[in-house]
C-alpha cells in the first residue's frame, strides 16, 4: 500500500471512532448505556442492524463467492423480508411494551427463570465463540494482503472496538455503525464502477454479464427443490426465513439494535428498511464479484489467490512442480483470453454461429485453467494437510490491491476493518447486556445502584472483549473446530426461536414443557447436523418446529402440578 | 402507544402498517422475478 492509502485508512478509522465516542458521551445510566435511552430514529436502527449482520467476511466472501460459484448466494437472503414483517408484527411491540433490555428477559415473564437462563446461556456460548471468528477471519486476510503479522491485525481491530464500545455503550456502537455503513456503501459502489471502467475496449457492462453468464456465474435463481442444496429459492425462503427470524428475533446482538428505537414505529421502520435494502445490496456485492470474474478473463489472475499458501508450497519440495503448473496456467490463460475476446466480438456482431463456437472454446479453456488450478491445490494439500485451500475470501482484496487506484485501496481496506468492527461492537455490547441483565442483575446482585450496573456493563464488555480476542488469536490453531464454531449458530438459533414462538403464539404452554422441549430439540438438531442429513439452513427450521411440537406434547403429557414444582 | 399513533410515523404515501408489510412482500416477489429474468437472459 502507498502512503496515501495508509493515510486514507488511518483518517477513516480515526474519524469514525472519534465521532462515535463524541456522540455517545452522555451515556451515564444503564438505560442510555445498554439501549441508548431508547431514543434513536429509524435510519439509525436500519443501518445499525445492517452493519451488525454484515461482517467483514460479507464484503470479502460475497464477491469471491460470485467469482467462483456465481450469484446463487443471493437466495440465502430471500427469507429476510418475510422475517422482518413477522418481527414487526410480533416481537417488536412486545419487547417495547415490556421495556426489556434483552430478549431473554421476556422469557422469565412468560415462562420461568430457568428458561430465561437457558436461552441466555445458549446465546452467550454461541455469540462468545463466534465473535472471536468475526475478528479472526478478516485479520488473517488483512495480514496476508498487508504483509503484517496476524497478531497485530487481530489486536488492532479488537482493541479499537473494545475502547469505543466500553466508552460509549450502545450509542457509540450505533453512531459508528451509521457512518461505517455510509462509507461501505460509497466504497463498494466506487469499486463496482471502476471494475466496469477497467474492462477492455469492446467489453461493456452487458457483454461482461453475458460472458460471465455463459460460464455459469449469473445464476441468481435456482427453483430446484433439494434439501441438500444450500442455495435455492426454497432453502432461502423457508430455511432462510427461520434463520433470519431466529437471528433478528432472538440474538441479542440484533435485538439490542432495535430496542434503541424511540418508539415501536421507529424500530419497525428501521427493520423494514433492512427488509427493502438487504437483498438488492447483497445482489450488487455479488455483481461486483461477477464483474471481477469477467475482468480476470482478460487479465491474468494468480493461479491461487491466497499468497501465504502459495509461498508455503513454493518453499517446499513441491516448488518445481508448482512453478511448472504456473507456467502451464499462464499459457492456458492466453488461450482463455483469446476465446473470451472471440466471444465478445461474436456477441457484439450478434452472430449466433460465432457465439456458439466461441462459447464452446471458452468453456474448454476455462476447464483447462480450472484443472491446472486444482492440481496446484492438490500440491498444497500434499505439502500441508491443514493448508487453507479455499481462497474465496482473497479474490476481491487481491483485485483491489493490484488494480484499483491509490487512495481507493486504503478506503476499501478501511471498509474491511469497519465492517469487522461494526459487527464485533454489536456482539460485545450484546454479550455485556446479557451478562449483566440476565445473570448479574437477576441472579448475583439484585440491589446494586444504576451506576454500579453501568460499571458492571463496562467490565463485562472488557471481559468479553478479552475472551473474543483470545479466541481470535488462537483461532488459527483450532483446525476443524473453526468450521464447527461457524456453524454453531444454526445449531442454536432454531431452538431459541422455537422457545419464543411458543411464548408468543401458544399461550397455554408453560415453562417446564418448553424447557424440556428445548433440551430434546437441541439433541435432534445436533444429530441432524452431525449426520449431515440436510443443508445447515434447514437446521433452524428443524430446531424451531421440534421445540413447538415437543412443547405441545410435553404440556399435554406432563401433569399440571409438575409445571409448578419444577419451576425455579 | 396506540396503532394510530404509530401510523403517524409512516411515510405519507403509506396508509397503515399492513400496507407497508404488503409492499415488502410484493418487493420480494418482484426481486425474485427480476433475478429469474436476469438468470435466464444471461444463461
Amino acid at each position: 500500500m502507498s502512503v496515501i492509502d495508509w493515510i486514507v485508512l488511518a483518517v477513516t478509522l480515526l474519524v469514525i471512532i472519534v465521532y462515535g465516542i463524541y456522540k455517545s458521551s452522555g451515556s451515564k445510566n444503564l438505560n442510555q448505556y445498554l439501549v441508548g435511552g431508547r431514543s434513536l430514529p429509524w435510519y439509525h436502527i436500519g443501518l445499525s442492524v445492517m452493519a451488525t449482520q454484515a461482517s467483514a467476511i460479507t464484503f470479502l466472501s460475497a464477491p469471491g463467492l460470485a467469482y467462483s460459484d456465481g450469484m446463487r448466494f443471493v437466495q440465502f437472503y430471500f427469507g429476510l423480508p418475510l422475517a422482518m414483517v413477522v418481527l414487526c408484527i410480533t416481537f417488536v411491540p412486545i419487547f417495547h411494551k415490556l421495556k426489556v433490555y434483552t430478549a431473554y428477559e421476556y422469557l422469565e415473564q412468560r415462562f420461568d427463570l430457568k428458561t430465561r437462563a437457558l436461552t441466555a446461556c445458549l446465546f452467550l456460548i454461541q455469540r462468545g465463540l463466534s465473535t472471536g471468528i468475526t475478528i479472526y477471519a478478516p485479520s488473517i486476510i488483512l495480514s496476508a494482503i498487508l504483509q503484517i503479522n496476524v497478531v497485530y491485525t487481530t489486536l488492532f481491530i479488537g482493541t479499537l472496538v473494545i475502547v469505543y464500545t466500553v466508552w460509549g455503550g450502545t450509542k457509540a456502537v450505533s453512531y459508528t455503525q451509521m457512518l461505517q455503513m455510509s462509507i461501505i456503501f460509497a466504497g463498494m459502489f466506487l469499486a463496482g464502477v471502476l471494475v466496469v471502467m477497467m474492462l477492455p475496449d469492446g467489453v461493456h457492462f452487458k457483454n461482461s454479464l453475458q460472458i460471465a453468464g455463459k460460464l455459469g456465474r449469473v445464476n441468481a435463481i435456482d427453483w430446484k427443490f433439494d434439501a441438500k442444496n444450500q442455495y435455492s429459492v426454497w432453502s432461502g425462503l423457508i430455511g432462510g426465513f427461520f434463520l433470519q427470524l431466529s437471528y433478528f428475533g432472538t440474538d441479542q446482538s440484533q435485538v439490542g439494535r432495535y430496542l434503541t428505537g424511540s418508539s415501536v414505529g421507529q424500530s419497525r421502520l428501521g427493520l423494514l428498511m433492512n427488509g427493502l435494502i438487504k437483498i438488492p445490496m447483497q445482489f450488487l456485492i455479488l455483481l461486483i464479484g461477477v464483474l471481477v470474474f469477467t475482468f480476470y478473463q482478460f487479465n491474468q489472475p494468480p493461479m491461487f489467490f491466497n499468497k501465504n499458501e502459495v509461498d508455503q508450497v513454493k518453499k517446499s519440495r513441491y516448488a518445481t512442480q508448482y512453478h511448472a503448473l504456473e507456467k502451464q496456467y499462464a499459457d492456458a490463460f492466453k488461450q482463455r483470453k483469446e476465446a473470451a475476446t472471440e466471444l465478445t466480438e461474436a456477441l457484439n456482431t450478434n452472430n449466433n454461429d460465432a457465439i456458439y463456437f466461441a462459447e464452446g472454446r471458452l468453456h474448454a479453456a476455462q476447464a483447462q485453467t480450472d484443472t491446472l488450478r486444482n492440481r496446484g491445490i492438490a500440491l498444497m494439500k500434499q505439502n500441508n494437510k491443514l493448508a487453507d485451500v479455499n481462497d474465496t475470501n482473497y479474490v476481491f482484496l487481491n483485485f483491489v490491491t493490484h488494480y484499483l487506484p491509490r487512495g481507493l485501496i486504503g478506503l476499501l481496506i478501511a471498509i474491511v476493518f469497519l465492517a469487522s468492527m461494526g459487527s464485533t461492537a454489536s456482539a460485545l455490547n450484546s454479550l455485556a447486556s446479557t451478562t449483566v441483565i440476565d445473570i448479574y442483575k437477576r441472579v448475583i446482585n439484585k440491589n446494586a445502584t444504576d451506576g454500579q450496573y453501568v460499571t458492571a456493563s463496562r467490565l463485562a464488555t472488557v471481559f468479553w472483549g478479552i475472551v473474543c480476542l483470545l479466541m481470535a488469536l488462537y483461532a488459527g490453531q483450532l483446525g476443524n473446530l473453526l468450521e464447527a464454531v461457524n456453524k454453531l449458530g444454526s445449531y442454536i438459533y432454531g431452538v431459541i426461536l422455537g422457545v419464543f414462538v411458543v411464548a408468543f403464539y401458544l399461550k397455554s404452554i408453560r415453562g417446564n414443557a418448553v424447557f424440556i422441549a428445548a433440551l430434546f430439540a437441541e439433541v435432534i438438531v445436533i444429530y441432524c447436523g452431525y449426520t449431515e442429513t440436510m443443508a445447515y439452513l434447514w437446521l433452524n427450521a428443524i430446531g424451531c418446529l421440534s421445540v413447538v411440537l415437543l412443547a405441545w406434547l410435553a404440556d399435554t403429557l406432563l401433569p399440571k402440578s409438575s409445571a409448578d414444582s419444577l419451576a425455579l | 402507544m396506540y396503532n394510530s399513533d404509530q401510523e403517524k410515523e409512516l411515510p405519507s404515501f403509506i396508509k397503515n402498517w399492513n400496507q407497508f408489510y404488503g409492499i415488502i412482500i410484493v418487493w420480494l416477489v418482484f426481486l425474485i422475478f427480476v433475478f429469474w429474468l436476469i438468470t435466464i437472459y444471461f444463461r
